[in-house]
């Protein structure tokens, strides 16, 4: 795999920072959101996630506390290497959900990593794969950290 | 004067302006009315909305929105994704299920052609040429580099072409297989990773030259090249070559449409790709059918600095200058 691929220039995209923020459950803050585009010019099947998996302040984030939201469902992470019939188009940013007690403040650095299965690129036997990261800075309100 | 090669865009041409929602949908056959083009061929993987169950509506409207710019909506672009399922293969029979759901939908959208690829095998065709007779839609299997005509699969694809012998199985044929040297974005890429100048004007120079892979790692070596150059290498050789004359002319019958892939105009021409023979090749043969034009520059230059809108139409003011068209 080449330093030049068409994937390499879209993972700046990984994270979006617009649209974040709290959770808020009964009133209280019980974790955050962001969204996130898959990093290529085409979409993908949602079996083709291989890794998905973040980062906050350099931290593993739990992937039992992520929750990813596309098409109109939400789904465990657990789910995706089944859901070859979910289709996630380039054009729409997925929301990823993390249970986190008291929700964040102020500014937090949040890191994402992808590796996608590119189930047409087959030229040798094997399908292509391509790990995308990124890592972006998110302003945070109204939590209840200190 | 030959008026039957006809010119097209891909709407791929378009992929970072229309990911970063710099050019929606529509903006982007205006671009390509703009651009002098006819055909539109679309990749229904990153611009059909629902793929891969869009909506009859909806590949209506796209079929409206071309007519109504005069464009053709020619080809419904299809990948085939063999390996989508995390825990085994696509089986033949769900290939050519997939491909029958590409040309149905080429069919809604107005399409003469499908766009597919070389995973659905050559022996699999004689199961996909009954429905692409049915609905009158030519299918191509794209020969896509790293392969070239003399790869040994695409010379079982060719032996398919001859014995089904139908106009309406064939190849898309990406000139990209015909790309001699890298563009300086793809080289910008390994200089920023530390490979020298002087390494990357060496191995240009023994390709060039029609050096060997063995002499040019060689060279990397002795130069105290990084990990990149040695891929650099590796990557340099199994990609480019100069131009070697091949089967092309005597298969251009099996020729559904070309990809004329670019990467980087600059002062009218697109140096990597040597478009005056492969254009003379396919305006001598008699080649009737459309020349689509493929920007890929995108993955290395910024949308900003050079619109894809704009190396589209150099792009295909070199196709008329060259062709006489």
């Amino acid at each position: 795999m080449g330093l030049v691929n068409n994937q390499k220039a879209y993972d700046q995209y990984l994270l979006e920072q617009e649209h974040h923020g709290n959770m808020v459950v009964r009133g209280k803050p019980m974790g955050y959101y962001f969204q996130i585009r898959i990093p290529n010019f085409r979409g993908n099947y949602l079996s083709c996630v291989e890794e998905l998996s973040f980062t906050l302040d350099g931290e593993e984030i739990d992937g039992d506390a992520v929750t990813m939201s596309l098409n109109e469902k939400r789904f465990c992470l657990r789910e995706l290497p089944e859901l070859y019939k979910e289709y996630w188009n380039a054009d729409d940013p997925a929301v990823i959900e993390v249970f986190h007690e008291g929700g964040l403040s102020g500014s937090h650095r949040i890191g994402a990593v992808m590796r996608l299965r590119y189930g047409y690129s087959a030229y040798f036997g094997t399908c292509k794969v391509v790990t995308s990261r990124c890592e972006k800075t998110f302003q945070f309100a109204g939590g209840e950290e200190a | 004067m030959n008026g039957e090669i006809k010119l097209g865009v891909s709407l791929f041409s378009y992929s970072s302006e229309y990911y970063l929602k710099m050019l929606s949908l529509k903006d982007t056959l205006h671009k390509a009315k703009e651009a002098g083009a006819k055909g539109i061929e679309i990749v229904a993987a990153q611009m059909i909305p629902g793929f891969p169950y869009p909506t009859k509506a909806w590949l209506h409207q796209f079929r409206e929105a071309c007519e109504e710019l005069g464009l053709d909506p020619f080809c419904y672009s299809a990948h085939l994704d063999s390996g989508l399922r995390s825990d085994r293969w696509m089986t033949d029979a769900e290939k050519v299920e997939s491909t029958v759901n590409d040309i149905r939908n080429a069919y809604e959208m107005g399409a003469s052609a499908v766009r597919t690829q070389q995973t659905i095998t050559p022996k699999l065709l004689y199961q996909v040429a009954p429905w692409a007779e049915r609905y009158q839609i030519r299918v191509g299997v794209e020969i896509h580099p790293p392969h070239r005509l003399e790869t040994e699969v695409w010379q079982e694809f060719l032996q398919v072409f001859r014995d089904l012998d139908t106009p309406y199985i064939g190849m898309v044929l990406d000139t990209g297989i015909y790309q001699e040297y890298p563009y300086d974005g793809w080289l910008g890429v390994y200089r920023e990773h530390g490979v020298a100048e002087e390494i990357c004007d060496g191995l240009l120079e023994i390709l060039r030259n029609r050096g060997t892979q063995e002499e040019a790692r060689r060279f990397v070596k002795e130069h105290g090249g990084n990990a990149y150059g040695m891929e650099l290498t590796e990557e340099l050789f199994s990609l480019y070559r100069p131009y070697e004359p091949d089967e092309l002319s005597e298969n251009m019958k099996y020729v559904t449409h070309f990809h004329t892939k670019f990467y980087h105009m600059e002062d009218g021409n697109e140096k990597t790709i040597p478009y005056e023979k492969i254009l003379g090749i396919i305006k001598n043969s008699g080649f009737k059918g459309y020349l689509i034009s493929e920007y890929e520059g995108h993955y290395c230059y910024d949308a900003h600095q050079y619109p894809a809108a704009k190396q589209v139409k150099a792009h295909i003011e070199m196709e008329k200058r060259l062709l006489g068209l």
